[in-house]
């Protein structure tokens, strides 16, 4: 059935890409049905994989001729089933291939990757250059691709510094639904290099910037560097109650003195993460993790003070480097141990550091509501990521054991999503996780904005249809 | 097609439910953001590109299996023997303890696909050459040992060692047999071979015919019993990892002799004695690996240990090695069932050996060299360990050659080495196997000015340990120590002031006195060994 859909596409498409990287295998097919997400996709009816941005832009030619659905897909570690089809028999663009580094601009203080580039790859080219970038990647940077994190809002390491992935970025190279491609930034214009991204024209970056793939490929992307830090301090600070610890985490983040800020809101989530450090200091609830990465030693450890007295004053004490050493030495690694507690679901999302307190508070009364506090085959951690100014993720993630137990977690997973949306809550991506709690509040001016971008950009709707309803 | 029951995969299903899927697989580069050197680790996925290839899309397919969505058909048959088995995914994966464990789950795949009849055709003649003719080669079973002419007769049909060579080495790679017979000799080691040497049952393993692979096993053990050898030593990785691990598992029994590679009897045969090895000087060489020597088994450092022995040969490393190395893309049955396949993950770890401008590559594993030799078209030299020791050695020299001159001057870091080995107590709290690395380093250039491990072999208040000069075997963790830091810490009087002051180092570490940690193990995984007291103890969690 399905090779009948494909078959008068498919020939041309391995004319553009190569036989070997076409597959209508049923196997290779089910394979790119899921992501790291616990929800599953319809199949897809083809899997592509091209090299260059003009081997998509003549792929979506075809799929406007043939009218096949497209869904673009990097490494597949988000949590949000973003890159998941929704619709059958949909083609898959497996980007990963396009993993080059096109141009490290010196002059400009940028690098231009192929979308496709991993985060963790990215880093270390660029490191051995002697330079880093600003937001590092999500969490799932090991696998995940610079241009998967631009299509969902990635958050991550980095960010109390440097924002989300979207605000290192300088320019775009997408290949609109039609396949016509785009420049966007001082990229408009061929003979400037890529260095200003709000430049000529209104930014048309920030369309294409977490639209889940809806609106175009992103097939290159500019980003920031910046020369390797000379000071990099840690600190560990405990603190009695997640409102302290908050409050600590609030007036770091406003005098923006972190490159990144990690808080683990309750003793729970202390325990899973360091055992021994809950043991040790017993009257410690919540635990402040404090990077800061700066030019030279001096402005480091300059601060550094400044962090320690902020702790200080917020009744916070001192208790190592451990946690902050392991969380930025193993960057893209901390989350990964967390499986054996169970398969994961997720609930991030952004909202003000000041607004982080109420949320533990309501997931603790859900979790009691539902026998889960003290149920040892569903667990959590419930932590907070210092991002951009003053806001920070959510990071409540449900871990399920016993699979005979997904009538429980399922009842709490929802209730902690309302209960997100209700106090304030914005989750940075959407995805299969979020659309139903999010398209029944969406103003009914900002849905029909898209709705008329989406049909003049993609006539056809060809790229990832059902995303975001429509 | 027809619905399939998988009673030995099924003992993998926690597993296969805790992979969260997070791609790490295949698609991760861990040099910069964790100091490991891992990249891209899925040999075969990084030849045929798709995610069904690596261990996220395999266990994707399994559990559809499983849940009867999807149904055993020639395209399963064949994906289901495209894993070369080589465990770089298990070792990337940090889901749960150790990895989860995709190679096993894929062998017992391919055992119950065997067992329900679902076998594939090429595979139906190698098994049919092992029972005939002892070789899955399907070469003359009387002519196994020919190759090794009058040699033979000069070897002892009875020894307390025995080499076998297995069925490679005997029809295949017959240079690597008849390097180690020679350097035996040279090294005046008396060891047999049997005369009536069969096929290990390797790959029948590999490819899940496993009562027939207990068949070989009985008739081995049984032979090298009867003649009452103490120690067998192999060159092929493959042989040994069967031997080691496999057949205590499949014949429910301990075997009665030791099991050793031949690099791992040399590196401590060789320790203490002149023995020289001599290149011309300026050869550059690089070292692949082998996954059954490896991973499978941590055998890392002795290979490394006996190259260096080498004088005039310099060891330089390629991008991933030990436990990340990329697999040369012959084991796991995917060189006798695909060998394009083979051929085109081989030459990934060519280019990667080129990268490092060495001009020979070795490894000792017959079956390595075979894929790597045929990959590398002449650009680069491929060579067993033992082919380079047995063609460059020298002979026992009376004086000591410069390579081998110990540092007369005591170093901060042997000071610490004596002081560790008094203090003992420091290593109270971990369980037995606990295997970490220090690392003693120039304060200013952070290089490295002294190497040794720690090995626990009883616990206790005063655990009895071993230390040992070099780099563990798959080590637990790393830690970094100043020179001056290192000088402070042998000050120390007892375990509390020690903990204290390496707290202190690690976490206000000044530009002079300093210490860093690298885990190779999660922090779970590491409490659980018990390196969870000393830790608390030093403010370091």
């Amino acid at each position: 059935m399905n090779e009948d859909v494909m078959k008068p596409i498919v020939e041309e498409i391995e004319s553009i890409v190569g036989t070997e990287n076409v597959s209508l295998s049923k196997i290779i097919r089910l394979s790119y049905s899921e992501d790291a997400s616990p929800f599953h996709a319809r199949i897809p009816g083809l899997i592509v994989r091209p090299a260059e941005t003009l081997e998509v832009s003549q792929i979506l030619r075809l799929a406007n001729e043939y009218l096949v659905p497209v869904v673009p897909a990097g490494g597949r570690s988000g949590i949000c089933g973003a890159c998941l089809p929704r619709v059958p028999s949909a083609i898959v663009l497996d980007l990963t291939r396009m993993d080059n580094i096109v141009e490290v601009d010196e002059d400009s203080q940028t690098v231009t990757v192929q979308a496709g580039l991993r985060w963790a790859e990215l880093i270390y080219k660029l490191g051995k250059l002697g330079y880093k970038v600003g937001f590092r990647g999500p969490f799932g940077g090991n696998a995940g691709t610079i241009g998967g994190s631009l299509s969902s809002n990635s958050v991550g390491c980095g960010s109390a510094k440097w924002g989300s992935t979207g605000d290192s970025v300088v320019s775009l190279e997408v290949v609109l639904p039609t396949g016509e491609i785009l420049r966007t930034g001082s990229g408009w214009n061929p003979l400037a290099k890529k260095f200003a991204r709000y430049a000529t024209f209104n930014d048309l970056t920030g369309l294409f910037i977490g639209d889940h793939g809806i609106l175009g490929v992103k097939t290159e992307v500019t980003i920031k560097i910046y020369p390797l830090p000379e000071g990099r301090v840690f600190g560990d600070f405990g603190f009695n109650s997640v409102e302290a610890a908050s409050k600590a985490m609030y007036e770091i983040q406003k005098r923006k003195l972190a490159e990144e800020l990690v808080l683990m809101a309750d003793r729970h989530t202390v325990s899973s993460y360091a055992p021994q450090l809950a043991e040790k200091y017993p009257e410690v609830e919540s635990v402040l993790a404090v990077i800061i990465e700066e030019a030279s030693e001096e402005i480091a450890e300059a601060k550094k003070k400044l962090v320690e007295k902020i702790v200080r004053k917020c009744g916070g004490f001192f208790i190592g480097t451990f946690f902050s050493r392991l969380h930025w030495g193993e960057m893209f690694n901390v989350v990964q141990p967390l499986f054996e507690e169970g398969y994961w679901y997720n609930t991030c999302h952004l909202r003000p550091i000041t607004m982080f307190p109420e949320l533990v508070r309501k997931a603790h009364e859900i979790f009691k509501k539902y026998g889960v506090e003290k149920d040892p085959e569903i667990t959590w951690v419930a932590s907070a990521l210092g991002i951009d100014r003053c806001h920070c993720t959510g990071w409540i993630t449900l871990f399920l054991k016993n699979p005979e137990k997904k009538h429980i977690l399922e009842k709490t997973w929802s209730d902690l999503r309302k209960v997100i949306i209700e106090t304030g809550g914005v989750p940075y991506w959407t995805g299969l996780l979020w659309e139903e709690y999010v398209l029944p509040r969406v103003h009914y001016g900002f849905f029909d904005l898209l709705k008329k971008i989406k049909r003049t950009l993609d006539p056809n709707n060809i790229l990832h249809p059902l995303v975001f309803g429509l | 097609m027809a619905r399939v029951a998988f009673p030995n995969v099924k003992k993998f299903e926690e597993l296969l439910y805790l992979c969260g899927k997070c791609g790490d697989c295949s698609l991760a580069v861990k040099i910069a953001t964790s100091k490991s050197p891992l990249s891209h680790p899925c040999a075969v996925k990084n030849v045929l590109g798709y995610e069904a290839y690596d261990a996220r899309g395999r266990i994707i397919i399994i559990r559809n299996l499983l849940n009867g969505k999807l149904e055993v058909d020639d395209e399963i048959l064949d994906w289901a023997y495209t894993c070369t088995t080589c465990g770089t995914c298990r070792e990337t994966c940090l889901a749960v303890e150790g990895g989860i464990d995709t190679p096993s789950i894929m062998e017992a795949l391919r055992h119950d696909l065997v067992s329900q009849g679902f076998r594939i055709k090429k595979h139906l003649s190698i098994l049919e050459n092992i029972k005939k003719l002892d070789n899955p080669y399907g070469e003359p079973k009387e002519k196994r040992l020919s190759f090794l002419g009058e040699e033979l007769s000069g070897i002892p049909e009875k020894a307390e060692i025995a080499y076998f060579i297995g069925c490679t080495s005997s029809y295949r790679t017959k240079e690597i047999a008849l390097a180690a017979i020679k350097l035996l000799k040279q090294l005046g080691i008396k060891f047999t071979i049997l005369r009536d040497e069969t096929c290990c049952g390797s790959i029948l393993l590999r490819y899940g015919y496993v009562d027939e692979a207990r068949e070989q096993a009985e008739k081995l053990v049984k032979k090298f019993n009867e003649i009452g050898v103490k120690t067998v030593i192999f060159t092929c990785p493959g042989c040994y990892r069967t031997f080691k691990k496999d057949y205590p598992e499949i014949l429910g029994r301990v075997l009665g002799f030791e099991t050793l590679h031949l690099v791992e009897f040399l590196n401590t045969y060789l320790k203490d004695k002149n023995i020289a090895f001599k290149v011309k000087n300026g050869e550059v060489a690089t070292y692949h690996d082998p996954c059954h020597l490896g991973r499978h088994l941590n055998v890392y450092e002795a290979p490394r240990n006996i190259i260096r022995l080498v004088d005039g040969l310099s060891l330089v490393e390629m991008e991933t090695i030990k436990n990340f190395a990329h697999c040369c893309g012959a084991g796991g049955g995917v060189k006798s069932t695909f060998p394009d396949l083979a051929l085109k993950i081989a030459r990934d770890r060519i280019d990667e050996a080129l990268e490092t401008g060495a001009n020979m590559l070795l490894s000792a594993c017959p079956f390595c060299k075979l894929n790597l030799k045929q990959a590398a078209n002449g650009e680069l030299k491929v060579l067993d360990v033992v082919e380079l020791l047995a063609g460059t050695y020298v002979g026992e020299v009376k004086e000591i050659i410069p390579k081998a001159v110990e540092v007369v001057e005591v170093t901060p870091g042997m000071k610490l080495m004596d002081y560790l080995s008094e203090h003992v107590e420091i290593f109270k709290g971990l369980r037995v196997g606990c295997k970490f690395n220090y690392e003693i380093v120039d304060w200013e250039t952070e290089k490295p000015k002294l190497k040794f491990y720690v090995t626990v072999l009883e616990s206790g208040e005063r655990p009895k340990i071993k230390i040992s000069k070099g780099v563990a075997d798959n080590p637990d963790v790393t830690i970094i120590i100043s020179e001056p830091a290192a000088e402070r810490l042998v000050e120390c009087k007892e375990r509390s002031e020690y903990a204290e002051l390496f707290g202190n180092f690690f976490n206000e570490p000044t530009d002079e006195e300093y210490i860093d940690v690298i885990l190779h193990r999660s922090t779970k995984e590491l409490m659980r060994m018990g390196y969870g007291e000393f830790a608390r103890e030093a403010g370091l969690i």
